[in-house]
């Protein structure tokens, strides 16, 4: 008799009941089967036991666990590895354990990385070996240094710099997130570090604050290149082949870049996506893509925004906001070009001070001839120090105010680098509409109504166009009717050249920026879809809100834009901008009413011509400079009354006092 | 033959139902568990919790090559983990009742220890008793590994598993159940009580 589904169904129901419908509905349903009762009551009661015999998790209570999760490695104090004798343990790092150790030859300290002996042993052997051979090839300042490989017996080892600090992990639960100027000061030591890394073709793979060492002098150094891997290709000794394969995933979950997760091997950029978790976690104290279970991290790094760094910490600069943003795009291409960039982007934020005026101070105890000759020595000093500052303050002003236009440029090739993505996203997102495709097959009004259905959504209200496989324009947002014997427009001709790379084009004698996406569906071409949206006002604004400056947007024959009050701006066109004198890359001043500006050109396109004049306020740039001169002007007069007074009154001090 | 392609092939073997696979993941798995359970915990507080969810999934993603594998894998593997993470502490407690760790020769007195034995006691007591579970019922044993040793939720529990929540919950109740009649805390069975079991009753005493 098979009594077991009976049972399990019964016990089923019996636990959805609450405690006191269970009496009865064991009385309806088991009869007269005192068997099945017993052993299901038996059951309820191991159910409603409040301290069970066997908990969930219930392993992890006691001190067993614990031992295994912090106990000490495998060396004790006083081991010897060569000549490093080991002195304490320092903790279990990502791929071995970390130990104290004093070298008996240079007798100094340093620390030892162990690799443990595990199955599969052979390949991390080598791994680890590589990675000494690799980063010991770097010398950095922001890179921990390696001293020597070596094994004793099947151990083996790298021997490192001993740091004293704290890691970045620590010093962040510590005493929570950092200031932005402190956050951004370390950001551009790691994006050093990254860069002379990455010069030699060697991707860190595993980035996150567990692996930045911040040191008791405030100098930051990437640890831990344990899984890093050269670049194939980039080595200056040729391609080597690399011990993690397409497929082996390695790296931190929460750090690893949607091109990790994905089973890809780890690029430079994907660096600059752990750095961009970095320094979300530095200015916040809390990871970008924090969520409950492990599945859910991957599915929002792969799929979702992360957190909003500006809502996190408000007042932050928007470049700073931005340039993590990038950081953190999903498609590698999207990010910051390269760390060196990085670096310098980060220093050109982190505010250039005021040269430091060097105050002399005039002696308090005047004795004769010392005095004499002091004094004259404070007047003359005085002097020289006056011409010296005015000359620098002005040199360095114009040097502060040529650096800020450069970080100037680099926001506006961003912001249009930004709606150049949005162009082709708008694009893309289209393609992927299943009805659209559909749609292709009808006719020009349907798919112009389709098309205008979605374009109301999106803000900015995009150009779209409609393409057959055969080039052919199937509808346009901007015509109502299909246009007889179409001769396609020239701009759909450069788009559809290269489908999915947004450019600058001319659209009725306006430069926009387009796109054409390929539709495709089971290997067949449906078609193309093409979006464009002007370089306009919005795009002036966008710029001078980021870059606090005034811009003229400037084609070849006419003005796109201006933040400038009206009648201010002194270029009709680029050709005017160049009969003036200006050119891309070199800044000029100019006068525009009553004020000085300097101007710097940032192209951003040839064909058609089209270019960003960004000007920053000769007073704005200079105005603390003017400032800090007065400033200094009265010290030095103060200084100067000084001297004259103890010049004046000095030695009849003295005297007195010898009286 | 590197870790990874090791792990990965028989971890399909294992779907294919070769036996041995078993054995060989769980200590494949085992050294690379601890790791990285140190790793992701870093310094213990008490009353901190282990994410062995979130262990086991970095496990998973380090030691698997997901080009390879199917939905089905990654559940084996959680299963798989959770008889490790069993091996894990059962190893640990065997070592510290002969004394072979904690300092290497010199016996550590006090409260700490005697805790730290009574649990080991516990524990292999529990083992042995989970072996003939084993014969009895295999899947209520994989529950009590998913649940007891590795500490997933019903749910993380179910998809290891392959099975409903549900049965989760009576597959817990029913081992416990075993195991306190094993334990002799419970009247053993009458002859004319149906058999709970899946199995021909063996007489658990």
């Amino acid at each position: 008799m098979d009594s077991e589904p009976d049972l399990d169904t019964l016990l089923d129901q019996a636990l959805r009941l609450p405690r006191e419908a269970r009496q009865a509905f064991l009385d309806a349903h088991c009869g007269s089967d005192a068997g099945i009762r017993g052993a299901i009551e038996e059951l309820l009661r191991e159910h409603d036991d409040e301290d069970p015999i066997l908990k969930p998790g219930g392993a992890f209570d006691g001190p067993l666990w614990e031992e295994l999760l912090t106990e000490q490695g495998e060396l004790a104090t006083g081991a010897r590895l060569g000549p490093y004798e080991v002195r304490a343990s320092l903790g279990a790092g990502g791929m071995g354990e970390v130990y104290r150790a004093h070298d008996t030859r240079l007798s100094r300290d340093v620390a030892i990385k162990i690799l443990p002996a595990v199955s599969g042993g052979l390949d991390a052997l080598a791994r680890f070996e590589r990675e000494a051979r690799a980063v010991a090839a770097l010398s950095h300042p922001n890179i921990l240094a390696i001293h020597d490989v070596g094994a004793e017996g099947s151990t083996h080892f790298v021997v490192t710099e001993l740091l004293e600090g704290e890691t970045l992990r620590v010093r962040l639960a510590a005493r929570g997130p950092l200031a932005p100027s402190e956050a951004t000061a370390y950001g551009v030591q790691i994006a050093r570090g990254l860069a002379a890394a990455h010069d030699r073709g060697i991707v860190h793979r595993d980035l996150k604050p567990d692996n930045i060492f911040v040191t008791r002098d405030g100098r930051v150094k990437i640890l831990d290149f344990g899984i890093a891997a050269f670049d194939q290709g980039t080595t200056p000794t040729g391609p080597q082949p690399t011990l993690t394969k397409t497929g082996q995933v390695l790296g931190t979950l929460g750090y690893m870049a949607p091109e990790q997760l994905l089973g890809h091997p780890a690029i430079s950029q994907s660096d600059l996506f752990a750095f961009g978790i970095v320094m979300h976690e530095m200015l916040t104290g809390s990871h970008p893509f924090a969520r409950k279970t492990a599945p859910e991290v991957q599915t929002a790094v792969l799929r979702e925004e992360p957190a909003s760094l500006a809502r996190a910490v408000p007042g932050l600069s928007p470049s700073l906001v931005r340039v993590i943003e990038r950081c953190l795009e999903k498609e590698p291409a999207q990010r910051p070009e390269s760390a060196r960039d990085l670096a310098i982007f980060l220093e050109a934020l982190s505010d250039t001070s005021a040269p430091a005026v060097h105050r002399v101070e005039p002696a308090r105890r005047p004795l004769p001839l010392p005095l004499m000759i002091m004094s004259g020595g404070l007047l003359l000093l005085t002097l020289a120090a006056w011409a010296y500052l005015r000359v620098s303050t002005e040199r360095t002003a114009r040097e502060v105010a040529g650096s800020e236009l450069v970080r100037a440029e680099r926001m506006a090739k961003y912001i249009h680098d930004d709606q150049r993505a949005r162009v082709a996203l708008v694009a893309l997102m289209f393609a992927s509409f299943p009805e659209l495709k559909a749609a292709f097959a009808t006719d020009f009004a349907t798919i112009r109504d389709f098309l205008l259905q979605y374009q109301q959504r999106i803000p900015g209200q995009p150009l779209l166009v409609a393409i057959g496989p055969d080039g052919t324009v199937l509808a346009r947002t901007d015509e109502p009717a299909p246009q007889p014997a179409a001769r396609r427009d020239q701009w759909l001709d450069v788009v559809l050249s290269a489908p999915g790379d947004a450019g600058v084009v001319e659209i009725a004698n306006r430069p926009s920026v387009a796109v054409a996406v390929a539709l495709e569906a089971a290997g067949t071409s449906f078609g193309y879809l093409a979006a464009a949206e002007p370089l306009d006002q919005r795009f002036a604004r966008a710029v001078s809100e980021a870059t606090q400056d005034g811009v003229v947007l400037l084609s070849d024959g006419a003005v796109l834009a201006t933040t400038l009050r009206s009648g201010q701006n002194p270029w009709p066109s680029l050709g005017a901008w160049r009969a003036s004198g200006g050119s891309a890359g070199v800044p000029i001043e100019t006068r525009i009413g009553t004020d000085t500006y300097f101007a710097r050109e940032v192209p951003l396109a040839t064909r058609p011509a089209v270019s960003v004049i960004i000007l920053r306020s000769r007073d704005e740039a200079f105005g603390s400079f003017d400032r800090v001169k007065t400033t200094v002007l009265v010290v030095l007069l103060a200084i100067l009354t000084a001297a004259i007074w103890t010049v004046v009154w000095g030695p009849s001090l003295v005297r007195r006092r010898r009286e | 033959m590197p870790a990874t392609e090791q792990i990965t092939s028989i971890l399909v073997a294992y779907r294919h139902g070769e036996p041995g696979a078993l054995d060989r993941l769980v200590s494949l798995v085992y050294p690379e568990l601890r790791r990285i359970a140190r790793r992701q915990l870093g310094p213990w507080r008490p009353g901190l919790s282990l994410d062995t969810g979130a262990v086991v999934h970095e496990v998973y993603l380090r030691l698997v090559d997901q080009s390879k594998v199917q939905w089905q894998d990654r559940n084996h593997f959680f299963a798989i983990a959770a008889r490790a993470m069993r091996q894990v502490i059962i190893d640990h407690a065997r070592q510290r009742r002969a004394g072979k760790r904690g300092g290497g020769g010199v016996v550590a007195l006090g409260d700490r220890e005697v805790a730290v034995q009574a649990q080991a006691a516990q524990l292999l007591e529990l083992n042995d008793l989970l072996a003939r579970l084993e014969a009895e019922n295999p899947r209520w044993l994989q529950v009590v590994e998913c649940r007891f040793f590795a500490g997933y939720s019903e749910s993380e529990t179910a998809e290891a598993l392959g099975v409903s929540t549900r049965t989760v919950e009576r597959d817990w109740l029913h081992a416990r159940v075993w195991l306190k009649r094993a334990m002799g805390t419970l009247p053993s069975e009458s002859d004319d009580a149906p058999d709970v079991t899946r199995r021909p009753r063996h007489r658990a005493r």
